[in-house]
């Protein structure tokens, strides 16, 4: 190779900057996919959980991470880079909520985390992070919220987003549902968010392979597997 | 995907096409071809081994030890290179000082591994080379019982029932999957490992080896400590005793 930009984050002669690329890639090494929703009062993420080995305690194995008192998130990736983003965003959510009284707005900690990930790509002394990011709040301004983050340093809020290796098969399906008005706006986000990772992974899942996260007013909660069952039972009993 | 990074290689802070960091898999190499080292938790102790190559007789009697006290109540066993573990180990003691300071009482298991994980972590980055090192972390209480966490060269830190690295790691998890170690008390886990260990080595290759071992228990009154040589010289002739059985009946 004659260049040096395929290693670190320098433009390449075409403009492109391979070590993001690659960054991207590496979302993918884990093997898992996450989708997010948001609904009229509550947000929603749905992600696979696989545990790597029945020796592993299943407990200190998630991809699921509350931030703060309002926001809960999802990272795929590089689980030890995804540790490190998440305490960075506990801090500055913390930061905010001590500097400006009132807790910390997802569509800011999402800015805050998204320019930290753009500052790697352009500094060449650390790699940027191998992960993908999805946050979800209920703002009390604006209601439910999902934002999702690449590490590219690019965010948008979303109303429903997929992230890992089958998210095209999931977005496909997430644009499907949207499409019928009507079903969209009465069922459950948690339904939409499980059943497009359903169809999107192409096996039947189990509530033990699943970890959901729902965000409401004033309240996060992590779905018990008889929840997740439940929702399970619904979409079954639909097809 | 091929496994040899070909100038993805040279630094952490280089990821290949297909999204590895290589220096960070290197480092996982120098731990997978050191040493086995195993730990198991059982009915109400943990039990950590290590199977180390004395390169000296010169050396006095465990003059290079792999397992020490993070605090009172947390025990370390480094795994991999050794200068780099004992780099690890001293930084885990520095953290469990300053939470000792901060908060008056000792720092917990979990929060070691997850400081020590951090600290890895931060070495995968691209800023140095990453550690070629591992670590268990293990810890016994009458509340929540024994506890066994394992942080890896890439900063990845799960909690185990049980676990096995270094050499032989595949066979040694094998054995270990076929002993409910649930019902095992801490003076037949001692047993039991040391079997594990000796029966995964490789008689023509590891030569000049020896058994170190920790625990910590109920019998111990949740305080980590190194096995008594006596114990451990009673564990193994156990262990030659059992294995000569074994073959026996093949």
């Amino acid at each position: 190779m004659s260049g040096f930009d395929r290693h670190i984050t320098i433009f390449s002669p075409e403009g492109r900057v391979y070590q993001v690329e690659y960054a991207f890639k590496a979302i993918n090494t884990t093997n898992l996919t996450a989708v997010a929703v948001k609904g009229k009062d509550v947000a929603v993420i749905a992600v696979q959980k696989r545990v790597p080995d029945s020796l592993v305690i299943s407990d200190s194995v998630s991809s699921i991470y509350q931030i703060s008192k309002t926001i809960a998130c999802c990272v795929i990736g590089i689980v030890p880079d995804a540790k490190f983003q998440v305490k960075r965003a506990r801090y500055e959510a913390a930061h905010f909520k001590y500097a400006n009284g009132y807790d910390m707005p997802v569509d800011l900690l999402a800015k805050k985390v998204a320019d930290l990930n753009q500052y790697y790509t352009q500094n060449a002394e650390m790699r940027c992070l191998g992960i993908g990011i999805i946050f979800i709040s209920f703002d009390d301004e604006k209601g439910p919220e999902v934002y999702r983050i690449d590490p590219a340093g690019y965010y948008r809020g979303m109303r429903a987003v997929s992230i890992g290796v089958k998210q095209g098969p999931a977005t496909t399906c997430l644009e499907k549902k949207i499409k019928k008005k009507e079903l969209w706006d009465t069922t459950h986000p948690a339904e939409i968010a499980i059943e497009s990772l359903q169809t999107a992974l192409g096996i039947d899942v189990r509530a033990k392979d699943l970890e959901v996260v729902v965000v409401s007013k004033d309240c996060i909660h992590n779905l018990t597997g008889e929840e997740i069952e439940h929702y399970l039972n619904l979409i079954a009993s639909r097809d | 995907m091929s496994s040899i990074g070909t100038g993805y290689d040279l630094a952490a802070s280089t990821f290949s096409p297909d999204g590895r960091i290589f220096q960070v898999e290197y480092a996982q190499k120098a731990v997978d071809n050191a040493g086995t080292m195993i730990a198991i938790r059982g009915k109400n102790g943990i039990v950590m081994v290590a199977d180390k190559v004395i390169s000296s007789k010169l050396y006095t009697d465990n003059a290079n030890p792999r397992m020490f006290n993070v605090n009172d109540n947390v025990g370390v066993g480094v795994s991999g290179n050794y200068p780099d573990g004992f780099s690890l180990k001293n930084y885990a003691y520095g953290e469990a000082m300053k939470w000792l300071k901060d908060y008056r009482e000792p720092m917990p298991v979990q929060n070691i591994a997850n400081a020590v994980a951090e600290y890895i972590h931060i070495h995968t980055l691209g800023i140095s080379r990453p550690f070629g090192a591992g670590a268990y972390f293990i810890s016994w209480n009458k509340q929540t019982g024994g506890r066994l966490f394992l942080v890896e060269p890439s900063g990845l830190n799960y909690e185990y029932k049980a676990w096995a690295v270094g050499k032989h790691r595949q066979a040694a998890k094998a054995e270990i999957e076929k002993l409910k170690i649930d019902e095992l008390d801490v003076q037949q886990l001692v047993k039991e490992a040391a079997r594990i260990i000796m029966a995964v080595r490789d008689e023509n290759k590891d030569k000049n080896v020896q058994i170190e071992m920790g625990w910590v228990g109920e019998h111990t009154d949740g305080k980590y400590e190194e096995v008594p040589s006596e114990v451990v010289t009673a564990a193994e002739e156990w262990a030659t005793a059992k294995l000569d059985e074994d073959d026996m009946e093949d």
